[in-house]
């Protein structure tokens, strides 16, 4: 071989390797681009799954204390709309005491209290309205109530009168005992069944 | 060694070096990739919280208002019949 062929042969064979250096280098290149592609996308997905379940789980917790806070409202609309129904009963209730069958319906309520009572002396505590109506009717219960207890029963008017829509507390001679049977009292405890009002009222959604 | 030998040995290392280069540019390009997308993705879901929020915010808001006028109808349908009980409760 002649030396000005070896010199050619050098470097053919260097420019072949030189350039088999760089071809490999770029094909490398290339695979580690893809490669970095790749994991963006997978991190971009899992991070995305990650944050979705953070934010999820953030708007659930505010939400249940938004919650909260709205069952509260209802509560309180609920509860506004039954007091509207207790003021309707009640302005109702004030317009009956001046009907014709509250005179009926008082010595009744005396009546109901002492038989609760069962004892033989009274004193009927009631407003100033129902002073005359009760006095007339008081012959006739203190009647009624000496046939069933069998003893003669005594019942007396309380001098004092006592603010109330109507009806009567009925207390015993010593005032050891009493019976709240006012109409005040019978609302005050229809007023804590209110559910069977809301029953009506917004039906089984109560 | 004849000149052409160095020379050749030169140009060998300089393509190594040259390939060096070329392969730390690209993981350097791959990282970037991976930074970017993962800034990204948390970038655009840190914006969707205050929107997501306010958005729960109004859906239960809505649900409840519904449920609030619901009821309020109801009640006024059913008011007279309610006020006729306690009436009734109170009279015996």
């Amino acid at each position: 071989m002649s030396i000005e062929t070896l010199k050619s042969d050098i470097q053919v064979r260097t420019k072949e390797t030189v350039a088999k250096i760089l071809k490999e280098a770029k094909l490398e290149a290339e695979k580690i681009v893809e490669d970095g592609k790749a994991r963006a996308g997978d991190i971009k997905s899992k991070l995305s799954e990650r944050l979705k379940r953070e934010l999820d789980e953030k708007t659930s917790m505010g939400g249940a204390t938004e919650e909260v806070e709205e069952k509260k409202r209802i509560a309180t609309l609920k509860q506004g709309l039954i007091d509207e129904v207790i003021k309707d009963a009640e302005a109702g209730l004030r317009k009956f005491v001046k009907d014709e069958d509250y005179k009926k319906m008082l010595p009744e309520l005396a009546a109901e209290a002492i038989n609760e009572l069962g004892e033989n002396h009274f004193i009927l505590a009631i407003n100033a309205d129902d002073k005359k109506l009760m006095k007339d009717a008081m012959h006739d219960l203190q009647k009624r109530i000496s046939e069933k207890t069998r003893n003669e029963a005594v019942v007396k008017l309380d001098d004092e009168t006592i603010d109330c829509i109507g009806g009567v507390v009925v207390y015993t001679e010593h005032r050891e005992r009493s019976f709240d049977n006012t109409i005040d009292a019978r609302l005050l405890k229809c007023r804590d069944e209110t559910w069977q009002i809301a029953q009506i009222l917004f039906g089984g959604n109560a | 060694m004849i000149e052409e030998e160095k020379v050749a040995k030169q140009q060998i290392l300089d393509a190594r070096e040259e390939a060096k280069k070329i392969l730390s540019k690209a993981k350097e390009k791959a990282e970037l990739m991976v930074s970017e997308a993962k800034g990204a993705t948390e970038k655009a879901w840190k914006a969707k919280i205050p929107g997501a929020l306010k958005e729960r915010s109004k859906l239960v808001k809505e649900r409840y208002d519904k449920e609030a006028a619901r009821l309020e109808d109801l009640a006024r349908k059913n008011r007279k019949k309610a006020v006729d009980f306690v009436v009734k409760s109170v009279l015996g």
